[in-house]
């Protein structure tokens, strides 16, 4: 284990709902575990949808909101609490909140149980990256679909924007869009794009985006498909499927694997 | 500063004759890594207080001499090298200060120097996370450490020298209980109690609205039930004396 705190790859998985972008993620992960064993990796489920964790094959009993939550009560009960009893608490908690794994941790914002705004558990989101990233050789997050998270700035830190599509132009023009945010708000070092799903090879010279490199075609995968149906993890699914394969090609471009 | 008196008191009373004592040494000192540090549980030994095992920390100031002679290191159970699964833990940190100023706002930067080391001590290999909502403190101790040659008493002086670098502190007793014998639940009562009188402390020195009616005040239990708390809220230039003082 590092003596010192090194400065964490994180990797934040970003796109339009429905492409993929969870599946991706989750073999990300399985491909830096497998390519980094001993390293620290923490997987950030910060997508609402509540995905990643059944595709690492975690079992989550508390998210990030729940411990978000419980600070508010606190505070709404009228109790005196200092800044630095606060942020104590917050520690304390996450790391009951942190689901220890094989090779990995994982953590679940969560789902807002009221009704409305999502941004202040993106706040708190944005913190919780900051306070742990030190912390982790690499982080890698599954983002809300769309821009929201970009925009508000939540992922300040990242240092690697993978943006996923399928060969669609709402998936290809999302990424656009993220882009455009992310080159005014975030200072990434490294940004590419992933077709996944690909059915029409000769359509991908279309997935095309200004100063994004392409870093991987992914063919429709029948052996996720399988995998997904039957409840398996990614951890199941056969080393040489399109999605590992692909994901693989993708890591080895931006020098992660 | 008499407030935590009689918990100290009672503290020493309850815990009896340590196991072990050490007198500090700054040499003795396990290396403070200056920043936290996550030990994950595949790198962990173990954790103090770990699970739904008992973990209890408080940290109590007087300025008796009497109660707080020297610095030093009590241990009351296994030492660290010693311990081969959880166990229960309680981490009880007692200052010997000088006065504390009765100016409201030099009053309160003291404590707050005081209060701020609580939090920042890092040993390396010892991973501390604390809840000052439940009074909880655990630990997980790394492998790396016990192989080095982590104890109780080089954290407990790792801790005297970062306390000692605060000039209002004399001196300090740094006091670990790992022993399962010993009775965690009235230590946790004790914690709550000292807990509530400092979050009153500092509510009265960061300043209450000058109308305040007692009566109706959240800390009112804790005022009527330590003494010196009303003094310290009537001391406050310009405050009108709460009606239920009278």
């Amino acid at each position: 284990m590092e003596e010192t705190k090194t400065k964490a790859k994180i990797i934040a998985v970003a796109g339009k709902g429905g492409v993929g972008k969870t599946s991706l993620c989750s073999a990300i992960v399985r491909q830096l575990v497998d390519a980094h064993p001993g390293k620290r990796i923490l997987a950030i489920d910060a997508d609402p949808a509540i995905g990643l964790s059944t595709a690492l094959g975690v079992n989550v009993t508390h998210t990030l909101d729940d411990i978000r939550n419980e600070v508010i009560e606190v505070s709404e009960r009228g109790e005196y609490r200092q800044a630095i009893e606060i942020l104590n608490e917050a520690r304390f908690r996450i790391f009951d909140t942190m689901v220890e794994c094989e090779g990995f941790a994982f953590l679940a914002i969560g789902r807002p149980e009221a009704a409305g705004c999502y941004c202040s558990v993106n706040s708190y989101l944005k913190e919780v990256i900051s306070m742990l990233a030190g912390d982790f050789d690499y982080v890698v997050i599954d983002c809300e679909a769309g821009i929201e998270q970009i925009s508000r700035r939540v992922l300040d830190e990242v240092t690697h924007l993978l943006l996923i599509t399928d060969q669609s132009a709402k998936g290809v023009n999302v990424c656009r869009e993220i882009k455009q945010v992310a080159d005014e708000l975030i200072k990434y070092e490294r940004i590419g794009i992933i077709c996944n799903r690909v059915v029409d090879p000769s359509m991908n010279e279309l997935i095309k985006l200004e100063g994004v490199e392409n870093l991987a075609f992914i063919p429709t995968d029948p052996a996720h498909a399988a995998n997904d149906i039957q409840g398996k993890s990614v951890f199941e699914l056969p080393a040489d499927s399109n999605i590992m394969v692909g994901v693989h090609e993708a890591l080895e471009k931006i020098e992660m694997v | 500063m008499e407030l935590y008196n009689t918990y100290i008191q009672n503290t020493i009373d309850q815990l009896g004759a340590p196991s072990h004592k050490w007198a500090y040494s700054a040499r003795d000192a396990w290396k403070d890594n200056g920043s936290s540090e996550l030990v994950l549980l595949r790198d962990a030994a173990y954790e103090l207080g770990g699970g739904a095992k008992d973990a209890v920390n408080f940290t109590a100031i007087t300025t008796s001499a009497e109660l707080i002679p020297a610095d030093e290191v009590m241990l009351y159970g296994p030492d660290l090298n010693q311990i081969k699964s959880d166990v229960p833990f309680a981490r009880i940190t007692l200052l010997g200060v000088k006065e504390i100023p009765e100016n409201e706002q030099e009053a309160f930067n003291a404590i707050q120097s005081i209060e701020f080391v609580k939090y920042h001590v890092f040993p390396d290999g010892y991973m501390m996370r604390v809840s000052p909502e439940s009074s909880r403190e655990q630990v997980r101790v790394s492998k790396k450490a016990i192989k080095k040659g982590i104890s109780f008493r080089s954290v407990g002086c790792d801790y005297i020298a970062q306390y000692k670098k605060n000039p209002n502190i004399t001196n300090v007793r740094v006091i670990f209980v790992t022993d399962p014998s010993v009775d965690y639940k009235k230590l946790l009562e004790t914690a709550n109690k000292v807990n509530d009188v400092t979050k009153t402390m500092n509510k009265i020195l960061e300043g209450l609205p000058e109308d305040l009616d007692c009566a109706s005040c959240s800390f009112k239990p804790v005022c009527d039930e330590v003494e010196g708390l009303k003094e310290m809220h009537f001391g406050k230039g310009g405050m009108k004396k709460p009606n239920h003082a009278k």
